[in-house]
């Protein structure tokens, strides 16, 4: 495959999930342009489901916190619309229900894995006990190889793999995937900070 | 209409259903038994009574749970990406340049072994507002933005170095105090160079000490080929217009012109975007005229790089942070005050910590016995000398007792009527080796007239000299014939003017002739040839005079580098064992006049 230069319309999204336990959920969408530098950050307000929310959401509840509540509100709020959204939270993956951009889950391939073709089960090794439980809810997922990385998207956006992978592709000589979730779960903590510095100065004031 | 029914008992109970009213029966039964009290009720007539009921029920009542999505609120925030593509202060050619490397097609990279530890951005603790914050946080790793941008290295860096140019650039106020030989400069000019190709600075302003202009201009060369540079120097009047010229992103001046050339920044009220002090102890005196001239420049931002950030005292800092942050570190603070105060100012790294690596550093005690006629002179001197010394009582001054340690450290080297060496005697036998295996050696002096001395009586070395009476022009030449000339094995440098910013990396041998009052000062000496790049290990020999002033004031030092060592750590480099008033008295068990009259070896063992 080769890489096209990139173009400066083209921009990426990278959307992760942070779990607090006294908070709920923190979502922060990353808009990057094609030499990985950011161009918006956008953050949600902690996210948590009300008690009738849990018994009447049951196993939907998780899509529907990550994938309308959080992922939709999100990329509403960012100017520029990405040609890929990648994220490394399975439930984001709902979000493709709610948008045409293809979303795609992102992790680290490991050595052992066929660069030719990759399964389900495949993807299990990847993740942790809990993804798996949710990945085997997930029927409907369609995995592949780019790389370095194991891509998931929904089976709706079969066939644009390739396209994908040729957009990603001048990204990935300068950044690996994953490495924006990083900077997210670190701007997502330092705003948690400020805002809660912030809640003191007014509760001291 | 009849009706029987049979009880339990046998009985038998008839009646009869006699239609009356429509709404209402009357019931009457014949009864066969015999009469009783209770009989009498049934011949009342029974009546029923028909209540009309609906079967129709009550609607429920419906209670709604609200489970429905609540607005989620968000925060969101727009960056300018550091922009190499527009705003660059760097001459259109070489923009399109580095265009021309970035379009290299390669295919996404396949690592699939350990990952490789990248390095972070984080915002110093001085910039609050979130958005600024996270602006730091949201840039890729370094090693990305370096890449993105197309830096190309002469030499991979090494990871600490990434980490440097990571702290110094978000930051607006900075010391890199690294200790010598780990590339201050290298960092320092990346950083610059990030900066201006990003069009974050547009005008930085460079002052270091004039001997080592030459040595940055080689280093931007070496690191940074495509930014235009102008030195200041010449005539006055050229050095005016220097001054109003806007051509150069980087201009480069030396401490003692900036000093000369002060109206001439005033009357251009310049404004640079940063000022970075190399060598930045010059200003630690916070009265001195350098320390004010440099702290009146206009500039956003202000770095400071040093080996040595601390030589004397704490106070020392308090000089340098005039200039970083005027009014943060007062004076008079102790150690455990002033190290939270300026922690997230100073990043200070040693070989020992990052540099696991590096060719050792043999250190070797050379101890050496005067001859006979030094011996002899340097008897009588210090006898006539403490004599002296003694009976000036209250008039005795600092500058006497420096006078008699300069007069017998002179004859520790050189008997002054014979010009016999007993170290010169060992330094030869030393270099004959050194030059037989086609190595090269650094001489370190502080006396001119000891290194000519030297230069005399070891020719067949092919000496070459570097100190402060060759003039600066002359100074890379000598620097260029040592490093090239194979007949050329020694360097005979004085420690005022070799100490810093050069990079002999490729000599092996490092000779300390006599002993600098200072620990720092010999260690950078040393760090002159033990240093990245270093291609073996280096051996230092440091040469002392045994009974003589010379191994008197080594142990002094020994002691109080130890003892200080326990006490200073982490962000505020040591301190350096620099000898105190006290001390130096106490070398020839003098009193110090105006004190209690304790002796001076008691103040020592206080120190």
């Amino acid at each position: 495959m080769t890489t096209q230069p990139p173009s400066k319309d083209v921009v990426f999204g990278f959307m992760s999930v942070v779990r607090s336990a006294e908070d709920g959920l923190f979502g922060g969408y990353l808009i990057l342009n094609a030499k990985g530098r950011p161009l918006e950050f956008h953050c949600t307000a902690p996210v948590k489901a009300n008690r009738a929310q849990e018994i009447l959401y049951g196993a939907t509840l998780e899509p529907f916190l990550h994938g309308e509540q959080i992922g939709q509100t999100l990329m509403a709020a960012a100017k520029r619309a990405p040609q890929v959204v990648c994220t490394d939270v399975l439930p984001v993956l709902a979000l493709q229900e709610l948008t045409s951009t293809p979303v795609v889950w992102v992790a680290d391939r490991l050595p052992t894995m066929s660069l030719a073709t990759v399964g389900l089960a495949d993807v299990m090794k990847l993740v942790g006990e809990a993804d798996g439980e949710r990945l085997s809810r997930l029927s409907t997922v369609y995995p592949f190889v780019f790389a370095d990385h194991v891509l998931l998207m929904n089976e709706s956006q079969r066939g644009q793999q390739d396209e994908i992978c040729r957009q990603l592709a001048p990204l990935m000589e300068l950044i690996e995937l994953p490495e924006p979730f990083a900077r997210i779960q670190a701007a997502i903590e330092e705003a948690h900070r400020n805002a809660l510095g912030e809640s003191q100065h007014r509760q001291a004031g | 209409m009849d009706r029987r029914l049979q009880s339990a008992e046998g009985r038998v109970i008839s009646w009869q259903l006699k239609p009356t009213a429509k709404s209402e029966q009357k019931l009457a039964p014949t009864v066969n038994t015999f009469a009783s009290g209770w009989q009498t009720a049934l011949h009342r007539p029974l009546s029923i009574q028909l209540e009309p009921f609906s079967w129709q029920a009550a609607p429920p009542v419906a209670v709604s749970v609200p489970i429905g999505a609540t607005p989620v609120r968000t925060v969101g925030m727009q960056f300018e990406p550091i922009a190499e593509d527009s705003g660059s202060a760097l001459p259109a050619e070489s923009n399109s340049e580095r265009g021309s490397s970035t379009t290299a097609k390669r295919a996404p990279r396949q690592r699939l072994g350990p990952a490789v530890k990248k390095t972070r951005l984080k915002p110093p603790e001085d910039i609050v507002k979130l958005e600024d914050r996270l602006y730091y946080l949201l840039q890729p790793p370094l090693e990305s933005l370096l890449a993105s941008q197309a830096m190309e290295f002469p030499f991979a860096p090494f990871p600490f170095q990434y980490q440097g140019i990571a702290f110094l650039y978000p930051r607006h106020a900075a010391v890199l105090a690294d200790e010598m030989g780990l590339g201050k400069t290298m960092q320092a000019i990346t950083s610059v160079r990030m900066l201006l190709r990003g069009g974050q600075v547009r005008r930085v302003l460079l002052i270091c000490p004039k001997p080592l202009v030459s040595n940055w201009q080689r280093e931007f060369k070496l690191w940074a080929p495509e930014i235009p540079l102008s030195v200041i120097s010449g005539a006055a009047n050229r050095r005016r217009w220097q001054w109003q010229q806007r051509g150069a992103p980087v201009v480069i001046a030396n401490y003692e012109l900036l000093v000369r050339d002060a109206d001439h920044l005033a009357e251009d009220a310049s404004h640079f975007d940063l000022v970075m002090l190399d060598e930045a102890q010059r200003i630690k005196n916070r009265n001195s005229q350098t320390n004010q001239v440099v702290c009146s420049i206009p500039r956003t931002r202000s770095w400071a790089l040093t080996g040595t950030p601390v030589e004397n005292s704490l106070d020392d800092l308090t000089g340098i942070f005039e200039f970083l942050a005027p009014g943060l570190v007062p004076t008079g603070l102790s150690a455990r005050r002033v190290a939270p105060l300026v922690g997230d100012y100073i990043l200070r790294r040693t070989k020992q910590k990052v540099l696991r690596d590096l060719p050792p550093k043999l250190i070797r005690d050379a101890e050496i016995g005067l001859s006979p006629e030094q011996h002899a002179a340097y008897q009588i001197a210090e006898n006539e000398g403490v004599v002296r010394l003694n009976d000036m009582g209250k008039e005795l001054t600092i500058q006497h007792v420096f006078e008699l340690v300069l007069r017998l450290k002179q004859i520790c080297n050189f008997d002054p009527a014979t010009g016999v060496s007993s170290k010169a005697d060992r330094l030869e036998a030393d270099l004959e080796e050194v030059a037989a295996s086609g190595q090269k050696a650094i001489v370190f002096s502080q006396w001119v007239q000891t290194l000519d001395q030297l230069q005399d009586r070891l020719q067949r070395f092919g000496p070459l000299a570097y100190h402060g009476r060759i003039a600066p022009r002359g100074r890379d030449k000598v620097l260029k014939q040592f490093r090239e000339d194979p007949q050329t094995h020694l360097l005979l440098m004085s420690y005022g003017a070799g100490s810093v910013g050069l990079n002999l990396q490729f000599c092996n041998y490092v000779f300390l002739f006599d002993r600098w009052w200072n620990p720092a000062v010999e260690d950078q000496a040393i760090n002159r040839a033990h240093r990245i790049g270093s291609v073996g290990p280096v051996t230092v020999t440091r040469m002392m005079s045994i009974n003589t002033i010379e191994q008197r004031i080594d142990h002094v030092l020994e002691e109080k580098r130890q003892l200080l060592q326990q006490i200073f750590s982490h962000a505020v480099q040591m301190p350096s064992a620099k000898l105190s008033q006290q001390e130096i008295f106490g070398l020839f068990k003098l009193k110090l006049p105006g004190s209690s009259g304790e002796p001076a070896a008691a103040a020592r063992r206080s120190a």
